[in-house]
């Protein structure tokens, strides 16, 4: 980043979504944020020099250009470096439309702003010391989040939880350092338990470190939401199951077995989780070529799914090769679904559902359905959520790492820490521990910022008994 | 450069004769200036106020790198020492440490004829009582019987002396330590002149009478005879004593525990903040209430005295406390105590009013060194007395001072912490504090600083020839293996299970042709290449910093996005670059950014 302009510019955008609303927000900062608004907003029944800080003014806005008044406005202007990104700034909520909306931007740009960047405004906030680092990559989660687990998630990183949980990683660290430092800069003295509490805090602290390195494959997780495959023989009823989920005639249905041949893909909330949908085209033996490669990625998308549905007609029970090998691999994650409830003619359905128990190895019990009439949806659904929980029931500490810039500073963070913790079990010389902690704790660092010379002394004359 | 000679004109005066002014006016008369050193006891030069010892963790670091500039500390010791050991040997070479015991009284004796020695310098016993400043450069010191001496230097040495008070027991004096005048008026004129002082404290152990002390039972510690010496220019040391190893117990904590009352540090009495990594034995008890035992080793403090120290007993509780809980330990059933242990309170100024030349801000010319700067310890006192020395020399030649870089000295870590970060306790060399530490090992101070020493003029052409000799035989033996049998040697040298010792038999021809000590420098250098390179690394990454000079005239107030804190930080200590910027204690790195936002790269 060049120096110079980021101490000149002002920057400018508009902040509420594209497209047609109420009213719409502007917003501009940097150091000539009050001398671009008194060109543009005339307050009503005041002088502009009038006008307060972090107070709501009504008034119009001024095109220079035509020297005509484009549009009514509410207006405040926040000086820094007591706001959001520590410089002055300004907002205008104008009336929502999209061409006004954006002429107003252009005069705000032809009066010496310029366009920000992406997520510029946040990165001000950091770069004056507003926010950390870690926070602004919160907000930016949190503008993305998807689901109420990503929300949270991002919430409590921006609240400062995880930062938290970084700052107890790294007093561990510290820890362990001053344990080296102590051996090495007191050799007259005895310490007690010293090796044997620098083993248990660096595997304590590995495991937290990894903990948190797993926290991002569940985030990940959660934010691309749960695949769910809906997969069975052909003419079973899976299109005609995805339709009612969503409500809405997505496939073909038809009573022609192999009526689906590329999969389908759809998004859907299951009780405020974002959920993929797919449906497959039926396993079978074929000779059909394009079938054939249906069934193909059928087999792809069950690999790769969360979940599985697999239906059965109630009234055709046929073994299935395929499906042991699908099961083997699912497990736990795959719903057997027993379809067109509406046309059992037989008298029990605790016979079919033993039958299907001893012939597979479930380890969910099936769910009867009826796409036809809805019938056994909701426990449908509700046997899917349980499993999406049961995936999720790692991240039940809602404290994660959400980028993957983290992720990989605290990977490598975790291998110095190992490669410190083998040295000092092999008796390596204590020099070169110290120096694979020091980087560790650089490396964390850089998530979050500043450990100096004087934090490792600190704690070094709180723990450990020196003295000459 | 006309040098001034007469008996109350000089080039540089020096105020003390502690281990910071015997190297500063050393420095300054052997770079060829007409010095004075000026102190209260000629009896006392180089007097050691606490430890009878020289060296240990990071300070024999430093007593090389003195030796390497020049300095005399190094040779003092090896002459005068009793006893001398090596710290850490296991713990990686970096991190290994020389220590020596001295006999105090010929260590002394050893330094009065070193200044003696120096036909350019001009020995006092007096007092100074302040400074004479002229338009914001000093110009020389008054005296306490009135007489005025002028100078285009001063340094200030005067260690624990400035307003000095004494405290045993809640009984206390004034005194510069236990049977020395306290120099009660030069603070003022140090305030007058705008400088501001804090106080500190810090503490020493009653002496014992050797004659009462049981050593039969107790753990005998040696000295070691293949102990490299100090300096360069000495080729053997003699060990001629042992010291010995008892323990406290808990009797002699409930003896501690129950006259807590009595003593300054609990009463409040005493205002100035001491070391933590020198506690006294009270603190250590109150602090650590589960640690069953203190370990005390037990020194002598000269061949001509019986007088033990004992080490780990610093302690200011009143006279028969100390006699109590000392009968409880092993081996001091009877003792009797000669000399009773004390704290001391002292003022000090505040270092970050200093420039890396160790010349004040404010006042041209005036520089300070040793305790005075909120520094214990002799060595951290010498290694700042011989920079103040040749740079106060410097100043007065024209030249540009001498400032050693954090990657090239502990003593350039040394200064550059006190001016970066100031001190609010009595600062201590660690080797922790150099984030350098496998650059700056002891084997290597002659190669790292000689060539300084040479430049400034101080350095001896004694002690250059043993280190152009050294650095011959050191490059020809890295050739050497690099290019025999194809550098097998040195490849397999690299791993960590290997050491020349090993290989020795193989190479043995070859390597006779080799000093000791250059084979063991050699092979450290082959093993830790990897990790050396990789901080050369980051020195050359964070060198760039050094390039971004922040303007003189900077308002740190007015950048937006700095906090109150920052800019009072900055506004004291007034980086000059981002580099010292940033190593600013409580500047973080998003305030480094927006510095660096606002410097043009030089
Ligand atoms: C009680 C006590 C405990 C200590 N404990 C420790 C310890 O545990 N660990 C440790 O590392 N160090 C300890 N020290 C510190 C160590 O003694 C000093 O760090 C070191 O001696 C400082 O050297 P210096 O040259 O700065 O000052 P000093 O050695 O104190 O010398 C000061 C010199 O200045 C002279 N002087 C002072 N004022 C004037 C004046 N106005 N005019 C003329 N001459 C003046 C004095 O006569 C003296 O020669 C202790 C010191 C004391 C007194
Ligand atoms: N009565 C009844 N008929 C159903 C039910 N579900 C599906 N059908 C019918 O079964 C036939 C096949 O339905 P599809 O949904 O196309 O089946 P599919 O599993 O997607 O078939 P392929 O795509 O060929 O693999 C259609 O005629 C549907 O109308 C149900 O619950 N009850
Ligand atoms: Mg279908």
């Amino acid at each position: 980043m060049s120096s110079l302009t980021y101490e000149i510019d002002t920057i400018c955008a508009i902040s509420s979504p594209a497209g047609e609303g109420a009213i719409s927000i502007i917003r501009a900062s940097g150091k000539d944020c009050l001398h671009i608004l008194q060109k543009i907003f005339k307050p009503y029944r005041k002088d502009f020099s009038d006008i307060k800080p972090r107070f709501l003014y009504t008034g119009r806005i001024f095109d220079l250009q035509t020297e005509s008044f484009v549009d009514e406005a509410v207006c405040v202007f926040i000086k820094g470096p007591n706001s959001y990104t520590g410089e002055d700034m300004f907002e205008i909520y104008p009336h929502g439309g999209v061409f006004n909306t954006k002429y107003i931007l252009e005069i705000i740009l032809k009066s010496g702003a310029r366009l920000a960047y992406n997520g510029e405004f946040t990165k001000r906030a950091y770069l004056n010391n507003k926010i950390s680092l870690i926070k602004a990559e919160s907000i930016l989660e949190i503008i993305k989040a998807n689901s109420l687990k990503t929300l949270v998630i991002a919430n409590n990183e921006l609240s400062g939880l995880l930062e938290k949980k970084i700052e107890k990683i790294k007093e561990d660290y510290i820890y362990m350092l001053a344990s080296v430092e102590a051996l090495i800069d007191f050799p007259e003295e005895e310490f007690e338990n010293l090796n044997a509490d620098f083993i248990k805090k660096s595997e304590e602290t590995a495991g937290l470190i990894g903990g948190l390195i797993e926290s991002y494959e569940n985030y990940e997780l959660n934010k691309r939401g749960f695949s769910v495959v809906i997969a069975g023989a052909p003419n079973v009823g899976k299109s005609s199951i995805l339709n009612r989920l969503l409500d809405k005639k997505r496939a073909i249905v038809s009573d022609t077995p192999g009526t689906t041949r590329d999969y389908i893909e759809e998004n859907l909330f299951l009780s405020n989780k974002p959920v993929k949908i797919i449906d497959t085209a039926g396993l079978r033996e074929t000779d059909n070529k394009i079938e054939h490669e249906g069934i193909k990625s059928s087999h792809d998308q069950i690999k790769n799914a969360d979940a599985v549905l697999y239906v059965f007609d109630v009234n055709d029970l046929s073994e299935n090769e395929i499906l042991t090998d699908i099961l083997e691999e699912k497990k736990d994650n795959l719903i057997p679904v027993i379809n067109k409830l509406d046309t059992f003619n037989g008298k029990d359905l605790s016979i079919i559902e033993k039958k299907l128990m001893r012939t597979f190895e479930f380890a969910n019990g099936p769910i009867f359905i009826s796409a036809k009439t809805g019938d056994g949806f909701d426990f449908m659904k509700k046997a899917l959520h349980d499993i999406i929980l049961k995936i999720e029931g790692s991240v039940m500490d809602d404290v994660g790492i959400t980028t993957v810039r983290q992720k990989n500073l605290l990977v490598k963070s975790l291998e110095l820490l190992n490669n410190a913790k083998d040295k000092f079990k092999e008796g390596r010389p204590l020099e070169l521990i110290s120096i694979d902690l020091r980087d560790g704790i650089n490396v964390l660092d850089e998530i979050v910022g500043g450990v100096t010379g004087e934090d490792v002394l600190d704690m070094l004359f709180k723990e450990f008994c020196i003295g000459k | 450069m006309e040098t001034k000679n007469s008996t109350n004109s000089f080039d540089v005066i020096v105020v003390g004769a502690g281990h910071a002014g015997i190297e500063a006016s050393l420095a300054a008369a052997r770079m060829g200036l007409s010095a004075a050193v000026i102190t209260i006891n000629l009896d006392n030069i180089g007097q050691m106020s606490c430890n009878p010892a020289i060296g240990g963790l990071a300070k024999g670091h430093l007593v090389r790198e003195i030796d390497a500039l020049g300095g005399e500390m190094g040779k003092a010791i090896d002459k005068t020492g009793i006893q001398f050991r090596t710290l850490n040997t296991k713990k990686g070479p970096a991190v290994r440490s020389s220590r020596a015991q001295a006999d105090m009284f010929k260590y002394k004796t050893y330094m009065k004829s070193a200044l003696e020695s120096d036909q350019n310098l001009t020995i006092i016993q007096s007092m100074v009582d302040s400074l004479t400043v002229k338009n914001g450069k000093v110009s020389g010191v008054v005296l306490w019987t009135g007489e005025e001496l002028s100078a285009d230097a001063v340094i200030l040495t005067t260690g624990t002396f400035l307003r000095g008070l004494v405290h045993i027991g809640l009984f206390n004096y004034k005194a510069g330590r236990a049977g020395d005048f306290a120099s009660n008026k030069l603070s003022l004129s140090l305030i007058e002149n705008g400088l501001e002082l804090g106080r500190l404290k810090t503490g020493t152990t009653p002496r014992l009478d050797g004659r009462t002390i049981d050593f039969s039972e107790l753990e005998e510690q040696k000295g070691e005879d293949d102990f490299i010496p100090f300096s360069i220019a000495d080729k053997k040391i003699n060990n001629e004593i042992s010291c010995y190893i008892t323990y406290t117990n808990k009797n002699t904590h409930d003896a501690i525990l129950k006259d807590l009352d009595k003593s300054p540090l609990y009463c409040g009495v005493i205002k100035g903040i001491g070391p933590r990594y020198c506690p006294s034995i009270e603190d250590k008890v109150v602090r650590f209430k589960d640690k069953e035992r203190h370990q005390i080793f037990l020194e002598r403090e000269s061949l001509d005295s019986v007088e033990y120290y004992p080490n780990g007993l610093s302690t200011s509780l009143p006279l028969d406390t100390q006699l109590n809980f000392l009968r409880s330990i092993k081996g001091l059933e009877n003792v009797k105590i000669m000399r009773p242990g004390y704290a001391i309170e002292y003022d000090y100024v505040l270092p970050t009013q200093l420039n890396h030349s160790l010349e004040t801000k404010k006042i041209e010319g005036l520089f300070l060194a040793g305790q005075i700067n909120g520094t214990s310890g002799y060595e951290e006192a010498a290694a700042q007395g011989i920079i103040a020395g040749i740079n106060a020399a410097l100043k007065i030649k024209g030249e540009k001072p001498l400032i050693l870089r954090r990657d090239e000295a502990y003593i350039g870590v040394l200064i550059d912490d006190l001016i970066t970060l100031g001190t609010s306790e009595p600062y201590r060399m660690f080797t922790s504090r150099a984030e350098y530490r496998l650059l700056l090992r002891e084997d290597n101070a002659d190669f790292r600083l000689c060539e300084f020493g040479k430049k400034t003029g101080l350095l001896d052409d004694e002690r250059y020839a043993i280190y152009k000799e050294r650095l011959d035989g050191f490059n020809k033996l890295i050739s050497f293996l690099k290019t025999y049998e194809k550098g097998k040697y040195y490849d397999l040298l690299k791993r960590p299970d290997v050491d020349l010792e090993s290989i020795a038999n193989e190479l043995n021809e070859e390597l006779n042709k080799f000093d000791k000590d250059i084979i063991s420098r050699v092979e450290l250098f082959v093993k830790y290449e990897g990790y050396i390179s990789r901080q050369n690394e980051e020195i050359n990454r964070l060198k760039k910093y050094d390039d971004f000079k922040i303007e003189d005239d900077m308002d740190f107030n007015f950048i937006p996005g700095l906090s109150i804190e920052v800019v009072e930080k900055l506004n004291k200590i007034r980086p000059k670059t981002i580099s010292e910027a940033s190593r600013i204690s409580g500047i973080t790195p998003a305030a480094v950014s927006i510095l660096l936002m606002r410097c043009r790269k030089e």
